[in-house]
């Protein structure tokens, strides 16, 4: 034991930051080595997703309590390009959302897997840690290369998730996912990150900016800027959209986590990212001040999306259609919240990463539970279904009423901010886009919860109850933590406000 | 130690032939090519080392009158080149080999293989336009027949088509030289290059530049003359797809960067009139760009992978010259690690064509359908490669890819990095033309089907290949450290 307390004591916030990247691979290693005991395994990825989560806890508390440069420089490929872990406010926001919901999703994984008989459990599970991997790797990145190269590999590894059943439709979905999104990192993200390293000769993260000392036309800004916001399509910023409602056709469990979890919000955390550290908010603020295409655009595709793909959402009768439809919506939600540029605006759009997360991963699970339980797909079926699944149906409404932003939930307090910005920068259209979008997400929700609720199911087809413990634990764990967020938003409030 | 190197493999050669016995040949090449690897790594380290360039007499005669070999930076990467594929692909020649020739016919083919080897490495190190002449007639003899060794009667009309081209190309060369050694007196590289300054023969000297280079693109078959090396490549063993691709052309193109910048890039002018900057700018830039669309447009209109590879090394050769044209140290220097690297990740993907020959005797995109299970190990390398391809980090091919367009941007050339662009977005439909055909589709006779993994020794070139990919993306101090002087040497016109 005192060897082990030695130990520990030994270990520096940078070498904890490396154990924490360590862990999902080791994590891999022993899935793939218990994969004939599948007992052993399924204990082995829950445990190793509670250390995740409680070594980035830890890291959380030092990186607050004063050590504030943690990095972590390991291959240097050329000058300039190494491959370096960093901490930031920012990046700690992900990285704690992201490795809670990974306990919550990994449990749902397994639950969802075993109920619905899945073939290849293994492969599947050592695919979503090494995601969990990426995504770590995305949100500690200390400059744009790494940043660039894990998000390449979250690409792929997502892919295979994508595609993991090899459904023809899946193939097709597939397709359009991998074509989109590496298309897009490749063919605008990899110029972007030249560019930049071409003008300012660093490809790191700065406060403030790297850009402020280079003297270059707004035009040139315009462009760089269009490359980063269209670079990380997997917003689904419109005309790049598309991946979003295609990739329904892959099982629950991986719409929750391409929604909830890792692609959604890790586009919005880049993107945050870029704009707070790459471009700088003041230099943009300015940017945004000159002709509409220097920059106000994205404030208008953003809103555009916004509403559109609201509307889109309400022809749905399939529920995880209507529901990716929503996703795109928020998420283009969240990059509206950002462009309005203001302090309280980054503010709620980093607050909102966690927040949206939470939120949709409650919904999505409690899709995949509907699923499970009876089979159904379609809102058309879902009359009174609310008294078979008490859990999973209040959970579903919680997860609606935070993207309808209605308190007691943890989306209030993003709009909350996101209006206190636009009021501040006096920008009456988004305050007219998110009235509208709250009324149409109320259309989009309130018809299925009521139905749910208080109307008789038609006929009686099946007599099913709630579904497997293992799932309905999980949703109701992340539709408390929904409520939660909204009395306690301290951990991430704090950290959100640290960024400015 | 030096002339070691090529001396070598034209002894062991003839013993190929002399002892005729298939297996044992096999064991000549696999020695000679890994003895030859070391020596050459031994050179490298030494020039990394020194910084210098190490200059041999043959036989003691100095210049003017007797042939010089002379080792750059430059010229030791090539050698590590040349010497490393040749000697990675042996085992992958073992089996590969035995599939695609009559075994009587071994002894001969590794004899040949040998040849083109050693002149090669010959052409590489000299430093005599004329020694450098024969050395290229001499490795593209012997790779004519080794191309017209292939399984299908087209490989001979292949094998012939390149011939007559080839040569028309060598001729080019010789009157070119001709012309020079009229106008200058000398046949070493240095000697002419330091003489054309004060010489009062404009004329023939821009004359002799004219036909050099146009020898030169002959043989380096690019873009109006590309349909005999596409042929070649698809009809040739694979063996010898492989390793002409990564090596032969790569030569050429050695051959032409010193033709430009050490021959003419003195601070000669023609006819003082035009820089040699502005003549390579505005003829090679633009026919760089064409070549690298049609290459890639080429490699994703075919149905036959090992075709598509052809046009793959073609849009490459797109890619090297664009790096060439901008006559920059940044972009000579790209367009080096570009020659190391595309050579990885291209000569693995031939070998997994060539075991998908071996197993299922054709290499279409049918051909390619189900073997994601059926060739595990080996699908994965060719995965590995093909990201390299499309240049996704850590793989070599961001390397080379992130400096080429360093380099382009340094100049605001946004034409040239649209261009790129849009070959990185054709080089993904490629790619994925041959994941989806091997992971999505069922094998033709799944039923029947059991894994039927490539042979170990073809599994053991390719996964040499992929790792050092793999290890490409990461490690670059000798690739990049190395170019980066031996761009520094062309640029400055050869001198120190």
């Amino acid at each position: 034991m005192t060897i082990l307390n030695h130990f520990i004591s030994e270990i520096t916030a940078d070498i904890l930051l490396i154990i924490i990247l360590l862990i999902p691979l080791v994590g891999i290693m022993l899935v793939y080595a218990f994969q004939k005991y599948v007992v052993i395994r399924d204990i082995v990825a829950i445990i190793v997703a509670i250390c995740t989560f409680l070594t980035i806890f830890q890291l959380f508390f030092w990186f607050i309590g004063g050590h504030l440069h943690i990095a972590v420089s390991l291959i240097m490929v050329i000058e300039n390009l190494a491959i370096i872990f960093q901490v930031t406010s920012l990046g700690m926001i992900l990285a704690l959302t992201v490795s809670f919901l990974w306990v919550i999703i990994i449990i749902y994984a397994i639950g969802y897997m075993r109920s619905n008989q899945e073939k290849n459990q293994t492969c599947f599970l050592i695919m979503l840690t090494l995601s969990l991997f990426f995504v770590l790797c995305i949100a500690f990145a200390g400059n744009l290369f790494t940043l660039f190269f894990a998000y390449e590999l979250l690409i792929f590894t997502t892919y295979i998730l994508v595609v993991y059943f090899r459904t023809e439709e899946q193939k097709k979905a597939g397709r359009t996912y991998l074509g989109i999104l590496l298309g897009t990192s490749i063919s605008f993200l990899l110029p972007a990150i030249i560019i930049t390293y071409n003008l300012t000769e660093t490809i790191s993260f700065a406060e403030g900016g790297v850009f402020k000392n280079v003297p270059i036309s707004p035009s040139y800004v315009a462009t760089v800027l269009t490359l980063f916001v269209y670079g990380f399509s997997s917003v689904g910023f419109m005309p790049f959209h598309r991946w979003i409602p295609s990739v329904v056709v892959a099982p629950t469990i991986v719409n929750i986590f391409l929604y909830a979890v890792v692609i959604v919000p890790v586009g919005i955390f880049c993107i945050t990212k870029i704009a707070v550290y790459v471009l700088g908010i003041d230099y943009l603020i300015e940017q945004f001040t000159g002709a509409w295409w220097h920059g106000s655009w994205i404030v208008y595709v953003a809103g555009a999306t916004v509403i559109l793909a609201a509307i889109i959402a309400l022809k749905q009768d399939n529920l995880k259609k209507r529901l990716a439809y929503v996703t795109l919506s928020h998420a283009s939600y969240g990059m509206m919240t950002l462009f309005i540029l203001s302090k309280d605006s980054i503010i709620a759009a980093s607050f909102y990463i966690a927040a949206y997360s939470f939120a949709t991963l409650t919904l999505f699970c409690a899709v995949g539970a509907i699923y499970t339980a009876s089979g159904k797909e379609y809102i058309s079926q879902l009359k009174g279904i609310g008294k078979r699944m008490p859990w999973t149906m209040t959970a579903f409404a919680i997860g609606a009423f935070s993207m309808i932003a209605i308190p007691p939930t943890a989306g209030f307090i993003t709009k909350w901010y996101m209006l206190a910005g636009a009021l501040d920068r006096e920008l009456w259209y988004v305050i007219l886009i998110v009235l509208m979008s709250t009324m149409l997400n109320v259309v989009v929700f309130l018809p299925i919860i009521y139905s749910a609720f208080f109307e008789q199911e038609d006929v009686i087809i099946n007599d099913h109850q709630e579904a497997p413990y293992m799932i309905v634990y999980p949703l109701s764990i992340a539709a408390t933590f929904t409520i939660w967020l909204f009395f306690m938003p301290d951990i991430f409030m704090l950290l959100s406000r640290s960024i400015m | 130690m030096i002339p070691l190197l090529v001396v070598i493999p034209l002894l062991f050669s003839p013993l190929c032939v002399v002892i005729y016995h298939a297996r044992t040949a096999w064991c000549i090449a696999l020695l000679t090519t890994w003895i030859s690897f070391v020596i050459a790594i031994l050179i490298v380290i030494e020039i990394s080392q020194t910084n210098q360039v190490i200059i041999y007499h043959m036989g003691g005669w100095l210049p003017s009158y007797g042939i010089e070999y002379k080792v750059s930076h430059f010229s030791a990467l090539l050698m590590v080149l040349i010497t490393g594929v040749g000697a990675i692909l042996m085992p992958f020649a073992y089996s590969s080999v035995k599939h695609d020739i009559p075994t009587r016919k071994h002894a001969f083919f590794y004899t040949a293989f040998l040849l083109c080897f050693a002149a090669l490495l010959g052409v590489v190190m000299s430093n005599d336009l004329f020694n450098m002449y024969v050395f290229l007639e001499m490795a593209s003899l012997a790779a004519y027949a080794l191309i017209a060794m292939g399984k299908t009667p087209k490989a001979l009309t292949a094998a012939f088509g390149s011939l007559i081209i080839g040569s028309i190309g060598t001729v080019f060369y010789l009157i070119g030289l001709g012309f020079l050694y009229a106008a200058t007196g000398a046949i070493n590289l240095t000697d002419i290059s330091q003489r054309m300054i004060t010489s009062l023969y404009d004329i023939p000297i821009m004359t002799g530049f004219i036909f050099l280079v146009m020898g030169v693109f002959l043989k380096l078959a690019s873009f109006p003359f590309h349909s005999w090396l596409c042929k070649s490549y698809t009809y040739a063993p694979t063996l010898i797809s492989a390793f002409l691709s990564a090596t032969f052309v790569k030569v050429i193109l050695y051959v032409l960067m010193r033709v430009f910048f050490e021959l003419y890039g003195n601070g000669y002018e023609f006819l003082s009139l035009f820089s040699l900057e502005n003549i390579i700018r505005t003829v090679l830039y633009p026919l760089a760009m064409v070549i690298i669309i049609v290459g890639s447009y080429m490699a994703i209109s075919v149905q036959d992978i090992k075709n598509s590879l052809a046009y793959l090394c073609l849009a490459h050769m797109g890619y090297i010259l664009l790096g060439i044209s901008l006559v920059s140290l940044s972009g000579i220097t790209a367009s080096i690690v570009q020659i190391l690297y595309y050579s990885l990740a291209t000569t693995g993907l031939f070998i997994v064509c060539g075991a998908i020959l071996m197993r299922f005797n054709g290499s279409s995109l049918m051909h390619f359908r189900g073997i994601g299970q059926l060739m595990p190990l080996t699908m994965v390398a060719c995965i590995i490669c093909c990201l390299s391809i499309i240049g996704v980090p850590a793989t070599a091919g961001f390397i080379s890819k992130w400096l080429l367009f360093q380099a382009v941007l340094e100049l605001g050339k946004w034409d040239a990095v649209i261009v790129i662009l849009l070959g990185s977005f054709m080089s993904i439909i490629y790619v994925w033309r041959i994941i989806e055909a091997a992971y999505f589709y069922e094998h033709p006779n799944a039923i029947t089907a059991v894994r039927m993994e490539a042979p170990l020794p073809v599994l053991l070139s390719l996964w040499l290949f992929a790792l050092l990919v793999i290890l490409g993306g990461f490690h670059t101090e000798y690739s990049y450290g190395i170019a980066t002087h031996a761009a520094d040497f062309l640029i400055g016109g050869g001198n120190e």
